[in-house]
């Protein structure tokens, strides 16, 4: 027999819940990734195509009639009504991954991180790599500066205890507070991840 | 309007629902009618629905049943009579989110789905209309709080609305030279406010 969702009678209705999950949280955040529904989705796929199989075999002289055809049209559209759910739910969740590389950088921001089921995690890191050697071959960090940059250096403050990052002058150490004029190239990452604050 | 079957409005707005006539018997779809499952525990019964039976349906079933002539659609109640006559009066001032938040993407599944070309040209024009309220606002209200601007917007509408509202913002930022700060990635920021809130 059929497992029907709990909340309603209709087929469907958890794909349109996983999608109101998602709206609900605004780009370019995540919320949980929805896996015990995603799961019972493909519960109720398997208990439409058995029924449809079902229908078959029982009905076999009967399949053009309207008592019948009209039958497998509606389990056959819920099918694909839960499979276009479940698309549209992971396409949107990964083109939030994709703004996200460019956005915060090759690191997922940790309230993003706990969010990301293991596939996604795995596709964030593949879709780094494709990019890192892209940008290697073509000889261009291809992130840095999306705003077309006005001066070399820039004057930024520090955010947070951060510690010391290497340099090509040498090292510098961004303690929280302190202010600094370094080279827009070498801060740009850290102004986008909070870190530092650039300061016009 | 763009559709796509990716596109989670597209997706959404095929979740509000029609009424439909069954113009014949269907077997093993009284799951579709709340009022039928007391009958599915007799066995001899197969679960169906009964011809002329009236049961509201989300679109996307509706569209199917409706290719194949096995229902009979009826325009919801913001496309009625009255409501197609409040609209065409002042299309600028009727609340169409309460109305339905899908207002254009149902109107114009609709009317194709039922020929109705009064449909189509009431979407036209209304969209003619209102588009103008739309853009004005998006482009005057910068400094603002918004909300109460977006009420009257339907989903497609909204998306509209805040697409100029963010071109605006932009080009007032590029005329006080401000675009060329970098900022944040959006991401952190909105981590960072919650914490501090907590």
């Amino acid at each position: 027999s059929l497992s029907l969702s709990s909340v309603s009678n209709m087929y469907g209705e958890l794909g349109i819940e996983i999608l109101r999950d998602l709206k609900r949280c605004e780009p370019p955040l995540l919320p949980p990734f929805q896996d015990d529904k995603m799961r019972k989705i493909i519960q109720e796929i398997d208990g439409l195509y058995n029924e449809v199989r079902k229908t078959f075999e029982t009905h076999k002289d009967e399949i053009a009639t309207p008592e019948v055809s009209g039958s497998l049209v509606v389990h056959h559209a819920s099918i694909q009504r839960n499979k276009r759910c479940m698309l549209a739910y992971i396409s949107e969740r990964m083109k939030r991954l994709q703004a996200l590389r460019w956005d915060a950088g090759s690191v997922l921001p940790p309230n993003i991180r706990d969010n990301v089921g293991a596939h996604e995690r795995d596709f964030f890191s593949d879709y780094n790599k494709l990019l890192n050697k892209y940008m290697q071959y073509v000889g261009l960090d291809l992130t840095a500066d999306l705003k077309p940059p006005k001066e070399l250096y820039v004057e930024v403050r520090c955010l947070k205890e951060f510690g010391e990052i290497e340099l090509e002058n040498g090292t510098v150490v961004l303690q929280k507070d302190s202010q600094h004029f370094l080279r827009r190239s070498d801060v740009e990452h850290l102004i986008r991840q909070g870190v530092l604050e650039h300061i016009v | 309007l763009l559709m796509g079957y990716y596109d989670i409005d597209d997706i959404l707005a095929e979740q509000e629902a029609v009424h439909c006539t069954f113009r014949t018997d269907i077997i093993k779809l009284a799951h579709l009618d709340p009022s039928a499952i007391v009958h599915s525990k007799d066995p001899s019964h197969d679960n169906r629905i009964k011809k002329d039976s009236k049961i509201d349906l989300p679109l996307w079933i509706a569209m199917h049943l409706k290719k194949r002539k096995f229902v009979i659609v009826d325009n919801p109640k913001f496309f009625s009579h009255r409501y197609r006559q409040t609209l065409t009066a002042d299309p600028t001032v009727v609340n169409l989110y309460d109305w339905c938040p899908f207002f254009y993407q149902v109107g114009l599944r609709l009317s194709e789905l039922t020929q109705n070309i009064a449909i189509a040209e009431l979407l036209t024009k209304s969209f003619g209309e209102r588009y103008k309220t739309i853009m004005d606002l998006s482009q005057n209200s910068v400094e603002e709080d918004t909300a109460h601007l977006t009420r009257k917007l339907d989903v497609m509408e909204r998306k509209l609305f805040n697409a100029g509202l963010t071109a605006d913002r932009e080009f007032q930022l590029w005329l006080k030279r401000k675009s060329k700060q970098i900022e944040p990635s959006h991401s952190v920021t909105r981590k960072r406010k919650r914490s501090t809130t907590q």
